[in-house]
């Protein structure tokens, strides 16, 4: 990787992999993940607040 | 020709892991464990204790668990979610971030990163050198002047030289380190609890906090959980995108940071406590607290762990930043990136007076941390919606969509401005004061990250500013 060029050959290279058809993403995020993220959240708040009143 | 063929490979390889270019499926190599592992291990620091003991002089036990833990997690879920990116892309945030800063924009707030998070590692050190001065002094033996200097300096080398082998070195220790670091912390928490009546640590409230409105120390301890997780923010992709899946590289940062690090700041609470109720005085020096109330053997080799454990917060340390650093200054090698962060940290060591000035240091950090993470966020959710133009973003020649103003996205940083300022307006923490209280219940990084999404949002749904802030819509 020595000039620049070479470096954005690779680059190139690797962007239209990722951009081919064939190119199999790592398994994405779904919508259990997100409302599992919103639980999480909303728990945490919620104790957040409670913890307020905790003499 | 073969082999000049697995060379000009094994170079992409090493391109891929220390520097910028993206990091295929193919290529990825950390299930959800190995990764939870090395960034657990990358909390577990003798400042997790510095923290616990901090927020115990607070608030009283039951609000302190609230806080360590659930507060650190609420903090994480929300701001970590970008790191679906670096997972999904294989790239590191400011790679993203170039098109929400512009290029010399990510060259400016990286710069700023380095200089007010890397004094952390500097208190690392320093932690090291206490620590193990103090375990030389169980065996009696009182070090030369100046050997405390040098075993700081040690620290940074030992780090450096983890980091230099690499990623696979990394691991290793972290598989290593972790999981003994863990036992060994159950076996200080039950120290702890063994030392003193359980109740007194379950029912400990401060005696003075300094405040006659009981909910600001506790908002304060809230704020003190945000800003604690919310430093790692620069470097927070590093590790998820080498994870092999999304929900993997996501968890193991929340979890890695939210449950092991929390766990011990709690344990330097409980500590804290206990020396408070042994002692009369609240030390945060881990060594006088095991020293004090644990049998020597056990002191010895807890305080060992401990003090090897900030070496490898060293190394994945260096070797996050130095990729970081590598996203904005791609000429430079990743090793000439480690010495450089390694000589700057010990540059902070012969100096000396970090931990004097290092609440400074924090103060500044916390503010500009919480806009930076909004804007990513926004950003990634609502304004590109997942998509980025991955030429542009790298600066490959004739892709020169997000050049924007001279490099720098105005919008971006003048959102980042409005951020810090926001933090600053409701609170200020050099001296303690509140300025509205009614904000001030979000707590300032609270406050600041809500503010800056809520600008950012808006103020890129103007159709001029759309259109300087999103280049790629002109093209659709």
């Amino acid at each position: 990787m020595k000039t620049d060029e070479d470096f954005n050959n690779c680059l190139e290279q690797k962007i239209s992999e990722i951009e081919s058809k064939s190119y199999e993403f790592p398994k994405s995020f779904c919508r259990n993940d997100y409302i599992l993220v919103g639980i999480v959240s909303v728990i945490s708040l919620v104790a957040i607040i409670l913890g307020g009143f905790i003499k | 020709m073969k082999d000049s063929k697995n060379q000009v490979e094994k170079q992409i390889e090493k391109e891929a892991f220390f520097g910028i270019l993206p990091i295929l499926t193919k290529q990825k190599q950390y299930n959800f464990l190995d990764a939870l592992l090395v960034l657990g291990g990358y909390c577990i620091a003798t400042w997790s204790y510095t923290q616990g003991s901090y927020l115990a002089t607070l608030v009283g036990f039951k609000q302190l668990l609230i806080g360590a833990f659930l507060g650190a997690i609420l903090m994480l879920v929300i701001y970590q979610l970008p790191v679906i990116l670096s997972v999904r892309f294989g790239i590191d945030i400011w790679i993203w971030l170039r098109a929400v800063l512009g290029k010399n924009g990510v060259k400016l707030i990286t710069a700023v990163i380095i200089l007010i998070n890397f004094p952390w590692y500097a208190v690392c050190a320093e932690l090291f050198a206490d620590s193990m001065g103090n375990l030389v002094g169980l065996f009696g033996i009182t070090l030369p002047t100046g050997s405390h200097t040098f075993l700081g300096i040690l620290c940074v080398v030992l780090g450096t030289i983890i980091a230099f082998k690499g990623i696979s070195a990394i691991t290793w220790t972290t598989r290593i380190l972790v999981p003994l670091l863990l036992i060994v912390g159950g076996i200080v928490l039950i120290v702890g609890f063994n030392a003193i009546p359980t109740s007194e640590i379950w029912n400990y409230k401060p005696k003075e906090t300094g405040f006659d409105n009981n909910i600001i120390p506790y908002i304060i301890s809230i704020e003190a959980n945000f800003a604690f997780v919310i430093t790692l923010v620069g470097g927070m992709a590093e590790i998820p995108r080498m994870a092999k899946t999304e929900r993997g590289g996501f968890w193991a940062g929340v979890l890695g940071q939210g449950f092991i690090g929390s766990f011990f700041v709690v344990i330097g609470a409980v500590m804290a406590i206990a020396m408070q109720y042994v002692t009369g005085k609240m030390i945060d020096d881990p060594t006088l607290m095991l020293a004090t109330l644990s049998v020597p053997a056990l002191a010895f080799s807890s305080l060992l762990l401990v003090g090897f454990a900030n070496v490898g917060t060293q190394a994945v340390g260096s070797y996050i930043y130095a990729v970081m650093l590598k996203s904005s200054f791609k000429k430079a090698t990743y090793k000439f990136l480690v010495l450089l962060l390694a000589f700057y940290v010990i540059g902070l060591c012969v100096w000396g007076k970090i931990v004097e000035y290092f609440g400074s240091f924090l103060t500044i950090g916390a503010c500009v941390y919480a806009p930076l993470a909004a804007v990513l966020f926004v950003d990634f959710f609502f304004i590109r919606k997942q998509k980025i133009s991955l030429r542009d973003a790298f600066g490959l020649p004739n892709y020169n969509l997000y050049s924007f103003t001279k490099g720098f996205n105005l919008i971006g940083l003048i959102s980042i401005i409005v951020g810090i300022a926001l933090s600053l307006l409701i609170y200020n923490p050099l001296t303690c004061k509140v300025h509205c209280m009614t904000l001030f219940y979000l707590t300032p990084t609270g406050f600041s990250f809500i503010g800056t999404c809520l600008f950012y949002y808006l103020v890129s749904q103007i159709p001029f500013v759309k259109k300087y802030v999103l280049p790629e819509s002109q093209n659709q």
